[in-house]
């Protein structure tokens, strides 16, 4: 605390605003000089600094009373009439987190803390586990989501394409019942390569050639004459 | 903190937190009053009670009832020719122990006597410090903490209430006749 760092010749009332600090060592150096020195060489000022030093001594010498009994008294039964309610665990838990209370010990404190920093670390690392199963699984929902659209559409082209192909939709599965068909299919094929048969039977007992027919004709017309 | 751990606190700070709210009030009935308050509320927020800090906390916590005390009797503190005054028994006990004295003392003496006169003059924020630093002997820095204010601010309003209890007390002084 500077005042007057320019001005070594102090007035009285500079001086006198100034006792209390002076007094108590709080003025800095410089300005301590400078008031130490204006008070040895004036009158008013050392009666002023006595006077300072008075009203200190009777401030210390201030009575100190004791407080009647019957305010321990009072707050005590009021103590005793409102318990701690509290859960002890739930209290031990406060005072954990805000460092107070008569939870002291730092090793206690120490220990308490790593298992919270233990837990949080794990809670964070199981959280991102569920973030990460979470977006698979809509992942796949979609993926899903994407086949069913397929099979629709590969349903909708085989059913157009083939008629007589059918998709199972009760087994909830793109089963594709083609046995109908295949026998249909086979039966045809069936009755196609018989009738195919029949044809060639039929061919194989024709004459060879049209010369074997004419002669078979001509040997007729001779015989009948 | 246990019903034991806070009675030996009580205990411990009782006579602290009734001098402060006596010499803040002026008045024994009061102090008895927020002295029992205080610790009510003490007791009341015991879970944020700390045996290191639990001084200041009841501190601050009596000049806050005192304040708003006084608030409510817009600060009309009853000085020594108040009717009930502890202060006044003690200072005229105190001033039948000293027999025949020379006249220095005796002036001293007389500025003893009326130096609690003065602080009820003072203004309640000054009167808080005056009190805390003088009677309790706290340092700046412990008072800083209780006030919540800087160290220079706490420094500078016990120098202005000094100065302002000089002002008070200059009729008493032997050179200003």
């Amino acid at each position: 605390m500077n005042r007057f760092p320019s001005h070594p010749d102090l007035t009285c009332t500079e001086v006198q605003d100034t006792l209390e600090a002076y007094l108590d060592g709080e003025l800095d150096a410089d300005t301590s000089a400078s008031v130490a020195s204006h008070v040895e060489s004036c009158a008013t000022c050392q009666d002023e600094v006595r006077f300072v030093q008075a009203i200190s001594d009777a401030l210390q010498e201030l009575p100190r009373p004791e407080p009647p009994p019957k305010i321990f008294d009072v707050v005590s039964d009021y103590v005793r009439a409102h318990p701690n309610k509290e859960p002890r665990w739930l209290r031990r838990m406060f005072q954990l987190f805000t460092f107070s209370g008569d939870l002291t010990s730092s090793l206690t404190r120490a220990g308490a803390l790593v298992c919270l920093i233990g837990i949080a670390l794990f809670g964070t690392y199981q959280y991102q586990q569920h973030l990460k199963v979470k977006q698979a699984s809509r992942d796949l929902y979609y993926a899903l989501g994407e086949l069913n659209y397929a099979v629709e559409r590969t349903s909708l082209v085989v059913n157009e394409k083939l008629p007589d192909v059918r998709i199972n939709e009760a087994s909830g599965r793109p089963l594709v019942q083609i046995e109908k068909a295949s026998r249909s299919a086979l039966k045809q094929k069936n009755s196609i390569s018989s009738a195919i048969h029949r044809g060639l039977n039929s061919l194989n007992r024709l004459p060879q050639n049209i010369s074997d027919i004419e002669r078979q004709r001509s040997q007729q017309e001779g015989e009948t004459p | 903190m246990t019903e034991d751990k806070f009675l030996k606190l009580v205990h411990k700070h009782k006579a602290q937190i009734y001098q402060n709210a006596l010499y803040l009030l002026g008045n024994r009935e009061d102090a008895e009053d927020i002295t029992q308050e205080t610790f009510i509320k003490g007791w009341e927020y015991h879970a944020q009670l700390r045996p290191k800090t639990a001084l200041a906390w009841l501190l601050k916590c009596t000049q806050n009832l005192c304040f708003n005390l006084l608030k409510r009797r817009k600060f009309q503190v009853p000085l020594i020719e108040g009717d009930d005054e502890e202060l006044e028994t003690l200072m005229h006990t105190h001033a039948d122990q000293s027999n025949p004295l020379p006249d220095e003392i005796v002036i001293q003496q007389e500025l003893k006597e009326s130096v609690h006169c003065a602080i009820s003059k003072l203004p309640p924020d000054m009167r808080a410090v005056i009190i805390m630093r003088e009677l309790n002997g706290m340092s700046f820095k412990e008072i800083a903490k209780v006030l919540k204010q800087p160290e220079g601010t706490v420094k500078s309003t016990v120098f202005r209430a000094r100065k302002k209890l000089r002002d008070i007390l200059r009729p008493y002084w032997r050179n200003e006749e």
